[in-house]
């Protein structure tokens, strides 16, 4: 079924290709692979352009190394089979160095061993803990919070909000069982109680699993679905005349479902995100790219990957996989000069200066498995419509 | 659970079960009902909902027409979008066999799928229709809109059964199906009736589309979601079978509702699959199926 | 006028596949006639033709004076030829009285008057009118098949083997109703399997040999000509009974 689609892609950046290739001998070659369709779809897109955006400025002030760099962007489908395969035509075809911006988790753990075994750099948005547990030896790094960490903010957002029961009703995803517990351990220290229901994401009703929810008496349901799936939720929840909080992710209850759906089937929820660095310096750089006041912290985070690719290229010399492997860190963290993009930070690495990158998403310092340290988290409710922030921490 | 706890709820997942079962059955039929004449699988019913739930929405949305005016553009859009289909991706194939038809049917259910994204984007769409809160029966609750469209899938089902038994098209549409060789022999036109067929069973998983949107909100795979839902029902109930299509939908959508509540919510998609495996061991040719 | 002359018949299933190599038939108002001969001869090949399921590559063919094209089964449903097909005779799934019904498709204002002379023929068929087709037996299913072949009034009846599959019995009655039929001024082109008793029961008959007349006349005389009884009836006999039995 997707094998035509993947097919067209293929044909249509065949065709992009020539355009692409500047005078330069062997160009460095950068894959995005993003979400167009699916779940994910309303993100790869923007996430893909932003890219292009970055890579566009830094060829125009000659590339690096002397090089230009040919990007090739493919549809991970929000599914792992679909993202093998573009993850494999990204590694056989393209040969790129890098790829970027993997969105599921189910995604990311499928095409991580590609990654690793061809020492083709993997930097993700994804949020699953198995991720960075994978024996990727370094080969991959995240710039989102891992679910763990989401799960223990998310359980302490509900006992801060009252909270003694908390239902949690998530689809299968390789974090349910993970971000559940975190959930639960903050919600038994705060003397609540917490139960899971995961449900089948493909369905076009949820009354059941709703009535299912209804009978534990919860006074929070947590949301943790996507956006199709949750908009679903929401409606059934709205029906049963739920009377409790609900809590979200911000990558299900975004701009697209308050469009789509009733506003009073939304009004009140609440979400969770973490946080990009609004105010800063490449926080303002990914406005300008976006063309939007509010981008979403995927494109933040995909800005960052970018960005840290160039510029472990340019510390280490070469353009190869391996070289962004031993570098990354050297350009992500430390005591260098503060730098928000790649064109101030090869600049600096030209001069041979040592830089540290502050990004869009936020400080994007890794620890040894490539979890990122530090990131704020962004809470926000639907009032009269519109999602309204209460406070970021 | 205590019993009389356990007995409510599994009442209400029938009863749940029932609802989504009928509404199922529509694009059930559709699918059938495109066997039955052209011997082949259409994959591309789930995308052709999708179509149909798109039709409706603009009719809807853009147009302000109500709802069950939509309904029938959402039939009107699937049926042309069904024929289109036919004419281009599978007909050239019909000397190659149904295996060959059936996958010119998936690919044009992809070609379909991007089609509409093309013009709406990834994003979920609803229809312009005021949300209502349910109605509690002691420890049964029913929504007002999925007794809407109960009634409205009930009332597609009576005129499709009026239009097969009691119209001189309709009656020729069963003989094709029956016995297409004497049909044409008693002067049934096979492409005719073929066009028919296609636009009929195409509507048909549009108004599906819309219906099961009506609940919910709609996105490009609404329909392609349910493909293994109407295929189960449709081979459950024996392929080519109308009625066996109707009581197919009918169990497919109580065993979903049952599965999230004594087995698991997640274990719900299992159900079609071993639906499948479980017919095609024991009894090939289905509940009310006539061929092996 | 005569009802049916073919001339010189030609077609098969494709240009290296002809069946039919040379035919000539001739049916007279109110006459039986029957075609007979070995397997493969080309009998059922000579009805598919004249129904319009396949195109003649050559020959001509005139109902009642006038040339026709057979075009398409529409095409000669219109000249008035209409062909019982051998097996699948019937919509099982429909009704006895939609069966009838979907005789008369090409015509359907006329059907009502037509349905009442089909019932009056044969009132087995209005007790049944409710039943699926499937449910009736051998013998009620070729009298289905014929109610509703005549349901677009032809000018010409054809059947292809009607008694394939009978018991001895009900052959002989359907044998009868056929004969009733033609006595009632239908004419009928019948291929039958079972020879001799075809000839005993037909007006004429044509005996059919890789695709071309090889005998023809009154039926009587050939039942009685020892070279046909020889050839086609003495050996066929048996076999042929011992499948009806089976069946």
């Amino acid at each position: 079924m997707t094998l035509a689609r993947r097919t067209l892609l293929l044909s249509t950046s065949l065709l992009a290709a020539p355009s692409l290739v500047r005078a330069q001998a062997a160009p460095i070659k950068l894959g995005t692979l993003t979400p167009l369709t699916g779940a994910g779809g309303p993100y790869g897109p923007v996430m893909a352009a932003c890219v292009r955006g970055v890579v566009d400025q830094v060829n125009a002030a000659g590339g690096v190394l002397g090089k230009q760099i040919e990007l090739i962007s493919e549809d991970d489908q929000t599914n792992p089979e679909a993202g093998v395969r573009a993850a494999r035509k990204l590694i056989d075809v393209d040969r790129v160095s890098a790829i970027m911006g993997t969105w599921a988790s189910s995604v990311t753990t499928a095409v991580a061993p590609l990654a690793w075994e061809n020492k083709v750099f993997l930097a993700t948005v994804s949020g699953a803990d198995s991720i960075t547990l994978l024996p990727h030896n370094g080969w991959l790094v995240r710039t989102q919070p891992n679910t763990t960490l989401q799960g223990k903010k998310f359980g302490e957002f509900a006992v801060a909000q009252g909270a003694k029961r908390i239902f949690v009703m998530m689809p299968q995803t390789p974090f349910t069982q993970s971000q559940f517990a975190a959930m639960k351990a903050a919600a038994e220290a705060g003397g609540g109680a917490a139960e899971l229901l995961i449900y089948d994401a493909t369905k076009p009703s949820l009354r059941t699993e709703v009535d299912q929810a209804m009978r534990f008496r919860p006074d929070v349901i947590v949301a943790g679905g996507y956006t199709p799936d949750t908009s679903v939720l929401l409606r059934d929840l709205y029906r049963a005349s739920f009377s409790g909080k609900v809590l979200a992710f911000a990558y299900a209850v975004n701009q697209a479902m308050l469009g789509a759906i009733p506003k009073e089937v939304v009004e009140g929820v609440m979400t969770l995100a973490p946080s990009p660095a609004a105010g800063s310096g490449g926080y303002a750089k990914v406005q300008a790219l976006a063309g939007t006041q509010a981008p979403d912290p995927y494109t933040c985070q995909i800005y960052d990957h970018v960005n840290l690719v160039l510029m472990a290229m340019a510390k280490g010399g070469a353009t190869t996989g391996q070289a962004v492997h031993d570098n990354i860190r050297k350009v992500s963290q430390g005591s260098g000069e503060s730098v928000d993009t790649a064109l101030d930070g090869l600049r600096a690495i030209a001069a041979g200066r040592e830089v540290n990158y502050e990004g869009a998403s936020g400080p994007c310092d890794f620890n040894e498995i490539g979890d990122v340290l530090d990131v704020k988290f962004r809470y926000e409710q639907v009032k009269a419509g519109a999602l309204t922030l209460i406070r970021i921490a | 659970m205590p019993d009389s706890f356990l007995f409510g709820a599994i009442l209400q997942a029938l009863i749940n079960g029932v609802i989504s079962g009928t509404i199922l059955a529509v694009p059930a039929i559709g699918f059938s009902a495109i066997f039955a004449v052209l011997n082949y699988p259409n994959f591309a019913i789930g995308a052709l909902a999708s179509v149909g739930a798109y039709g409706g929405l603009v009719a809807n949305t853009v147009f302000g027409l109500p709802l069950e005016v939509s309904l029938l553009a959402a039939f009107a859009t699937a049926a042309v979008a069904g024929i289109v289909v036919e004419w281009v991706a599978v007909r050239p194939l019909n000397q190659a066999g149904a295996l060959m038809m059936a996958i010119a049917s998936l690919a044009a259910a992809i070609v379909l799928e991007n089609v509409i994204r093309f013009f709406w984007g990834n994003g979920l769409r609803g229809y312009d229709l005021p949300m209502l809160r349910d109605v509690q029966f002691g420890a049964i609750r029913v929504g007002p809109q999925q007794v809407k469209n109960f009634g409205i899938s009930i009332a597609a089902m009576v005129a499709l059964w009026a239009f097969l038994a009691l119209t001189p098209l309709g009656r020729a549409m069963r003989a094709v199906a029956d016995n297409a060789d004497l049909a044409r022999l008693r002067g049934v036109d096979p492409v005719r009736i073929a066009a028919v067929a296609v636009a009929l069973g195409a509507g048909l998983a549009g108004m599906g589309g819309m219906l099961i949107g009506l609940d919910t909100s709609i996105d490009p795979l609404t329909g392609p979601r349910l493909v293994l839902s109407i295929f189960a029902a449709a081979v459950l109930g024996g392929l080519g079978s109308i009625p066996g299509a109707v009581v197919g939908a009918l169990v497919i959508g109580m065993a979903e509702e049952l599965t999230v509540l004594l087995i698991a919510p997640s274990y719900r998609s299992v159900v079609g699959f071993v639906v499948i495996l479980a017919v095609l061991t024991v009894r090939p040719a289905g509940l009310f199926g006539a061929r092996a | 006028m005569t009802a049916l002359v073919v001339e010189g018949l030609v077609g098969g299933y494709g240009p290296d596949d002809q069946v039919v190599k040379g035919v000539g038939l001739t049916v007279a108002p109110g006459r039986l006639v029957c075609v007979i001969g070995p397997n493969g001869a080309g009998k059922s090949t000579v009805l598919k033709l004249l129904a319009g399921l396949l195109r003649p590559m050559a020959g001509s063919i005139r109902v009642f004076g006038q040339a026709v094209t057979p075009a398409s089964p529409r095409a000669m449903i219109a000249a008035g030829c209409v062909l019982v097909p051998q097996e699948r005779n019937v919509f099982g799934a429909l009704t006895v009285e939609e069966n009838l019904l979907m005789g008369a498709y090409t015509e359907r204002g006329r059907a009502k008057s037509r349905i009442a002379e089909a019932y009056a023929r044969f009132p087995l068929l209005r007790e049944r009118r409710r039943q699926a087709a499937r449910t009736l037996s051998g013998g009620q299913r070729q009298v289905l098949a014929m109610g509703q072949a005549l349901m677009a009034a032809p000018r010409l009846l054809m059947l292809d083997e009607p008694t394939a599959g009978l018991s001895p019995v009900a052959a002989q009655e359907l044998f009868a109703t056929i004969r009733a039929l033609a006595d009632s001024g239908m004419p009928i082109l019948m291929v039958e399997q079972n020879a001799l008793d075809a000839l005993h029961v037909s007006d004429e008959a044509v005996v059919l040999v890789d695709g071309r007349n090889a005998h023809g006349g009154p039926a009587r005389a050939l039942a009685a000509d020892p070279t046909i009884r020889r050839l086609f009836l003495g050996g066929r006999a048996v076999p042929d009974t011992t499948k009806e039995m089976s069946a």
